[in-house]
């Protein structure tokens, strides 16, 4: 009997704890907006698709966008996410079919930054472009979000979930 | 000698011996001598008579024998094919299947079918009396081999052929990342290939899934993916008109349509014990992405040891000492993070996720409050990813009192 007791208290007890994580979760999450990619393309859309993952993984809500008319650098600044999303992520594939393009344009520096990345012939060439894309928007925030504890000037304040998954140890700082 | 010169000699003959004996014992009169050869000359055409009887039947079997010769050494036949179906089209020696007009089909003449499934690329390669060279270029089939004495088919499927004598098998093969599964229904076949050199057997109920890219291939039970649970209906009948190996996604496609929690319920399905023991390689690299990007990270890190222990060499194994790396630091586990991704550097100097490794590796050392290390690993990645997405970081950390 103190068995059932106990595994009620302890189911409860989780069933707050996971209830209030969930709401705090649902409450803190920052967007990303993440550019629809060519359907044709299969490695794009495969890549889409699991990096729409990792970023959901990472905490955030993904905003799918359509490219702005323009060239690739407008297609991702001028992507409307009505304001929702910190960052606009686009994969394009580069000229050269072994190579895609990753673009990050930061809303909270208001810099844009691409990479070109190898894509290899291997299958899990989708995975790593994604998990790649994903770390290229972690590194490229770092500098951001590294910048109040190297300098005295005013510096964009990002949100605590962003500092979160760029380096837990800015999200303590005060 | 013919069978009449035969008969005049044994004639004269006979003579001969009579004149030779009427001179050796000067016995015999003339009508005794008269009367022998009229015995002997009676029994020779009796002989003659039962050597007559026979010539037909000999003439018959020579003729026979001649026919048996020609038969046996004149060079056989080879097989012949017809293709059908409405979404066959030819592109010079190539057949390709209209991917949303159902299977092609050809038919040998001995009764071998193959069935091309709809998308795939497909080409006879070549015919002989005992079986055909197919060539899939990629897509998928199924065959139907008539096992017959000699008979040899084989399959060829990017860097690998499959040795058939008789059975009922799919083939899926997949030109990029050059992925082949075969499934075997029935009989036996000898798959060779990249580390297959020595080929390997698959029988009736086995699945093998091979990889042209890291020379991985993995064995297991026809019925162990549960990708049967998820779509029962269509797998339980089988439309003879349409190539069955398209109903049921393998675990990589149902992650690569987002179906993060098809794979999971398949593998719970299966038996976690059993995925993670007896799973091929592509089966757990998606069951540690799905688990991954679902949150559930004691469960992923649990695929991701899996892969490096049941298949250490493989560059999936490498790419899952940096995700562990990874998972650790999100974690806040840095020593475990740091310990992660200098495994992956060493494994993979330069893999694909080399420049990400050094990059987070800097970024725990300066979490860490290690100078010195820091500085050190700041100029060494500077070095070698002087634009990398971690550069500027890098120098900022070089430029600190």
């Amino acid at each position: 009997m103190s068995g059932r007791l106990g595994v009620l208290a302890w189911s409860s007890a989780m069933f707050v704890l996971v209830g209030s994580q969930a709401a705090w979760a649902q409450a803190a999450r920052s967007g990303v907006a993440l550019v629809r990619t060519d359907s044709s393309d299969r490695l794009l859309r495969d890549a889409g698709t699991r990096l729409r993952a990792e970023l959901h993984a990472a905490g955030f809500d993904v905003i799918e966008v359509d490219r702005a008319p323009g060239d690739e650098r407008e297609g991702v600044e001028s992507a409307e996410s009505n304001g929702a999303a910190f960052a606009t992520v686009a994969l394009n594939r580069a000229r050269s079919g072994a190579f895609a393009d990753v673009w990050i344009s930061d809303h909270l520096t208001g810099k844009t930054v691409v990479r070109r990345l190898e894509v290899s012939e291997a299958s899990n060439a989708a995975a790593v472009l994604a998990i790649r894309a994903l770390e290229l928007l972690r590194a490229s925030l770092l500098e951001v979000a590294a910048a109040p504890a190297v300098q005295n000037e005013p510096a964009p304040q990002p949100p605590k979930d962003v500092l979160l998954f760029v380096e837990p140890a800015f999200a303590e700082r005060p | 000698m013919r069978v009449e010169d035969s008969a005049a000699h044994f004639d004269a003959g006979a003579s001969e011996l009579g004149r030779l004996a009427q001179r050796l014992d000067g016995t015999s009169t003339a009508a005794e001598d008269a009367a022998g050869r009229a015995r002997v000359s009676v029994a020779l055409d009796a002989r003659r008579s039962a050597r007559s009887r026979w010539l037909p039947v000999l003439a018959a079997a020579v003729v026979l024998g001649a026919g048996a010769a020609f038969l046996l050494l004149r060079a056989p036949e080879r097989i012949a094919y017809r293709v059908s179906g409405s979404a066959l089209e030819i592109h010079g020696e190539w057949l390709g299947v209209a991917a949303d007009r159902g299977a092609g089909l050809l038919r040998f003449s001995e009764g071998t079918q193959i069935e091309l499934g709809p998308g795939s690329r497909s080409r006879v390669a070549e015919l002989t009396p005992h079986g055909a060279h197919v060539v899939l270029g990629s897509g998928g089939l199924r065959a139907r081999v008539v096992h017959r004495p000699h008979t040899r088919w084989r399959i060829g499927a990017g860097p690998y052929s499959i040795d058939v004598t008789g059975t009922e098998f799919d083939v899926d093969w997949a030109t990029q990342g050059g992925r082949l599964e075969v499934r075997l229904h029935d009989g036996s076949v000898v798959v060779r290939g990249p580390a297959l050199h020595e080929g390997i057997r698959v029988a009736a109920g086995q699945r093998l899934v091979a990889h042209a890219q890291t020379g991985n291939a993995e064995l297991s039970g026809l019925n162990d993916p549960p990708v049967s649970e998820l779509a029962p209906a269509k797998t339980q009948e089988r439309p003879q008109s349409s190539v069955p190996q398209h109903v049921a996604p393998s675990w990589s496609e149902l992650l690569a349509s987002g179906n993060f929690g098809g794979v999971l319920a398949a593998a719970q399905a299966r038996g976690l014990d059993a995925t993670l023991r007896r799973g091929s390689l592509a089966d757990l690299v998606a069951f540690s992405d799905a688990a991954r990007y679902g949150g559930d990270h004691a469960l992923a890190r649990r695929g991701l040891l899996a892969q490096r222990l049941r298949f250490a060499a493989s560059a999936e194994a490498h790419a899952a000492a940096f995700l562990l790396g990874r998972m650790a630091d999100d974690a806040g586990a840095r020593e475990d993070a740091l310990r992660w991704y200098d495994t992956y550097l060493r494994e993979s100097p330069r893999g694909a996720f080399a420049a990400e490794a050094l990059g987070r590796k800097l970024v725990a050392t300066v979490r860490a409050g290690d100078a010195e290390t820091s500085r050190a690993v700041a100029a060494q990645y500077l070095k070698r990813f002087a634009h990398g997405a971690h550069a500027a970081y890098a120098r900022e950390v070089l430029q600190r009192p």
